[in-house]
């Protein structure tokens, strides 16, 4: 497996000893995301729901913001990424993506931890305006029948 | 005007890159390690070129640091849970075989690191996150 002990930044180093042994590329489990997560702060003004749904093994996050009358449906995340706590994991446990508006990026970073989704995202104006760029962090909940 | 996705998004009006900028003044300087074995990320500098932020991390191996290099870092504004406006700080890595997206939030003098690695080469290594905590050089008797 020598094809990737070095390269030219020698960064691997940092990561390869996680690695007991070589193995071929896993697909992270998925079904720890599956639900409806609602932020367990109602009055949030950032992101009030996210759906997490699995279909022929593949994972599409829907999110939702808090919007004035309503929720907001931000659609399905782009460029979604599953991570799992080690390089060797099995399981999938955090979640990466980005929503595009016609005026603001938002990149989308959440993982699991006891029972919660810790969800934050990076939000920057794309239209010239100068506003500031912001950050969230929010903790969202499955959303299941008592 | 487009609509926000958020109620959190109004209200973001007329402020330049500078005030970002500004809140971002804790975190600039050298940070090591809480762990001092760590294999991952041993220490980072955060520097400010005149409004621009950027980042250096140097990673831990047997034959000592590795300098990632320098990149640009951003900062976000962010509201406290006493109400007081601070900063998270962004920044990225692409070194073609792993893409690496880096997240800090200074809390109380420690500075913890998110960071999500996404390999690209095949070796079998699961794209993982990690969290590391960072404290200033010199604070706690070390540089």
């Amino acid at each position: 497996m020598g094809t990737y002990l070095t390269n030219e930044h020698g960064v691997e180093a940092a990561h390869l000893a996680d690695l007991a042994e070589p193995r071929d590329q896993v697909e992270l489990g998925l079904s720890e995301f599956a639900g409806t997560w609602i932020n367990a702060d109602a009055a949030t003004p950032g992101l009030a729901k996210v759906e997490c749904a699995i279909a022929d093994g593949r994972l599409a996050v829907r999110a939702f913001g808090a919007g004035e009358d309503g929720l907001l449906d931000w659609g399905e995340a782009q460029d979604l990424e599953i991570y799992g706590t080690t390089i060797a994991a099995n399981e999938g446990n955090g979640i990466s993506g980005r929503y595009v508006f016609p005026h603001l990026e938002t990149a989308f970073q959440a993982n699991l931890k006891g029972g919660v989704m810790v969800a934050v995202t990076y939000n920057r104006f794309t239209d010239g305006s100068g506003r500031r760029p912001y950050f969230m962090r929010e903790f969202l909940t499955l959303d299941v029948a008592p | 005007m487009s609509i926000n996705p958020s109620r959190r998004a109004d209200g973001m009006f007329g402020i330049a890159k500078e005030a970002g900028t500004l809140l971002a003044e804790p975190y600039l300087g050298l940070w090591l390690n809480t762990d001092p074995a760590t294999k991952r990320v041993r220490k980072l500098l955060i520097e400010t070129h005149g409004t621009d932020l950027s980042i250096q991390l140097w990673g831990a191996s047997e034959d000592g640091l590795v300098d990632w290099g320098i990149r640009p870092a951003e900062a976000y504004v962010c509201t406290e849970e006493n109400g007081v406006e601070a900063a998270s700080v962004f920044a990225s890595y692409d070194f073609g075989f792993m893409c690496c997206d880096l997240q800090l939030r200074l809390n109380k003098g420690i500075l913890p690191m998110m960071s999500w690695s996404r390999f690209r080469d095949d070796s079998g290594r699961s794209n993982t996150y990690v969290r590391e905590f960072f404290y200033r050089a010199g604070a706690g008797g070390t540089d």
